[in-house]
């Protein structure tokens, strides 16, 4: 830009804002406003403890699991692995489902506040291992991001800012392909089981090749629709509804739900994060679409051996998707390397491969430094 | 909680920052609403979760401003502006609308607008204009390339 167009984009800039009104008089609702309680972030013990009491009391052991796709409703196909367990570890590892799915922040105090974090459910993706169509899987983690990020960004979930966070580092093997010179959403609302994200026109550039734009997609749809009651995402651009998205032009000018996707992913997601709920107990979910519904999962200690292994039958299989289950307690060493995969039908090979570091971001809870 | 006190330090920033704050939504939705946005940004704000957390109330405040008038009203100026023109000329103030100003600004979205006016009036330089609008750097160049393409007619 030369000096001339730059003066003159001055003179527009000082001209608009010569026409300011007066400021406004301080809002008086201000003063009979409060604002939303800050809470005191809980471990997660204080939500297993807390839960467990319930659940004693109610006698109606209930394992919520948030899924997607063409699901059954998770039933009793759900299996518990219980290697060294006992019913009170069990019953600690599956209230700790029912935890909210995010932390508020800290409540202040008069010493100086020290920046706090939240905890948002963001989905990374991963090329598994032994994939017949080489789509990407989607693995929920639970992100700690500064608060000022979450807040400040204000989106009314926090992994939509997670996934635009700078210092969101994905653990080893996995990507986060939103770029991140989409940025945060510059507006979203939600109006009944709808969200509205409105991103800036960088968005439109998409992640790269087609199937890098539908991960990207599915990252976003799938941390957009983790709490309950909100099912689809209408994409904008300045407010403008897209019709050609990423390498491809796709279109996505009606709203997309997690279904809508679908066909571009590994047979296996794990949907609900691998959670450390005690010292070596952790508890995941998701939604498969495999060979006669059946999923596999193996503990791998820090030399690759198994040291643990399991099998569920999801709520659905062969054509359609399922949700599963599993948990693991009292696991001594906690290994530090998860695999989620099931067999091949056809060689009985593993197949669909997913291996996730389960101390990433939670190490106390599992037991397990580093991650 | 909010305190006797925490409203006091409200009052206090709203007075240090809502001139600059006001100045900044007229450069985003006119100034005809202006007022509006600062307001209701400055209420969201204050009531926000995690407001008593935050290290920098300006830079929120900003940040606040921009999403407020995004969700104001998207067609707002173009909609005072037909207003205008079918307006009786004796009825509207001289000097207080620039018309010409507010026609061209008129074609950039609200985001462009943010970067044009905290680029050219705040005179910030573009880290610190992504950081009051809670987008990378890259971002900001971007929205002021495609805003300087869309005044091209103003420009020349």
């Amino acid at each position: 830009m030369n000096e001339n167009e730059r003066k003159k984009m001055k003179e527009l800039a000082d001209r608009l804002v010569a026409m300011s009104p007066e400021p406004p008089d301080f809002p008086e609702e201000v003063a009979m406003t409060q604002p939303t309680e800050s809470k005191p972030a809980r471990p997660v013990w204080a939500f297993v403890g807390a839960a467990v009491v319930v659940l004693l009391l109610a006698g109606i052991p209930l394992f919520l699991m948030r899924g997607g796709g063409e699901v059954e409703p998770v039933g009793t196909s759900t299996t518990t692995s219980t290697l060294h367990s006992s019913s009170t570890s069990e019953q600690a590892v599956t209230s700790t489902s029912s935890a909210p799915a995010s932390t508020a922040p800290a409540e202040t105090t008069s010493t100086p506040a020290v920046p706090e974090q939240v905890d948002a459910i963001v989905y990374l993706t991963t090329t598994p291992v032994g994939s017949n169509t080489g789509n990407p899987a989607l693995v929920a983690f639970r992100y700690l991001m500064n608060v000022d990020r979450a807040v400040l960004w204000g989106p009314p979930l926090p992994g939509l800012a997670a996934l635009s966070d700078p210092d969101l580092v994905p653990p080893e093997g996995f990507e986060n392909l939103v770029p991140s010179a989409v940025g945060a959403p510059v507006g979203t609302s939600v109006d009944g089981s709808q969200i509205t994200i409105d991103y800036g026109p960088e968005f439109l550039d998409g992640a790269g090749g087609l199937l890098a734009d539908f991960t990207m997609l599915n990252q976003i749809v799938f941390t957009a629709t983790q709490e309950e009651g909100i099912d689809s995402v209408q994409f904008l651009v300045d407010g403008q509804p897209i019709t050609a998205f990423g390498s491809e032009g796709l279109d996505l000018t009606e709203p997309v739900t997690r279904e809508s996707f679908l066909t571009e992913v590994n047979s296996i997601l794990v949907t609900t994060p691998v959670e450390g709920v005690g010292h070596g107990s952790i508890e995941f979910g998701g939604i498969a679409n495999v060979f006669e519904a059946t999923v596999n999962m193996q503990l791998l200690d820090d030399t690759g051996q198994v040291v643990h292994e399991d099998v569920t039958m999801a709520t659905c299989g062969t054509g359609c998707w399922g949700e599963y289950s599993f948990q693991v307690v009292d696991q001594e060493p906690p290994p530090p390397t998860l695999r989620v995969f099931t067999y091949s039908a056809k060689d009985g090979s593993p197949q669909d491969v997913v291996t996730i570091p389960i101390a990433w971001n939670n190490p106390e809870q599992w037991g397990v430094l580093g991650g | 909680m909010i305190t006797g006190t925490g409203v006091m330090d409200n009052e206090q920033i709203f007075r240090d920052y809502s001139l600059e704050l006001t100045r900044y939504a007229t450069g985003l939705v006119g100034p005809f609403d202006a007022a509006d946005v600062v307001t209701d940004a400055c209420l969201r704000a204050f009531s926000a979760r995690g407001w008593d957390q935050v290290a920098n109330p300006r830079a929120y405040l900003y940040r606040t401003v921009l999403r407020v008038a995004i969700d104001h009203h998207r067609s707002t100026m173009s909609r005072r502006l037909r207003e205008i023109a079918a307006a009786a000329p004796e009825s509207i103030p001289p000097g207080e609308v620039d018309i010409d100003v507010l026609a061209a600004v008129d074609r950039l979205s609200i985001q462009q607008r943010a970067a044009v006016v905290l680029t050219y009036w705040a005179d910030l330089p573009v880290e610190a204009v992504a950081d009051r609008m809670g987008v990378s750097t890259g971002s900001v160049k971007k929205h002021l390339a495609r805003a300087r393409k869309r005044l091209q007619e103003w420009l020349s």
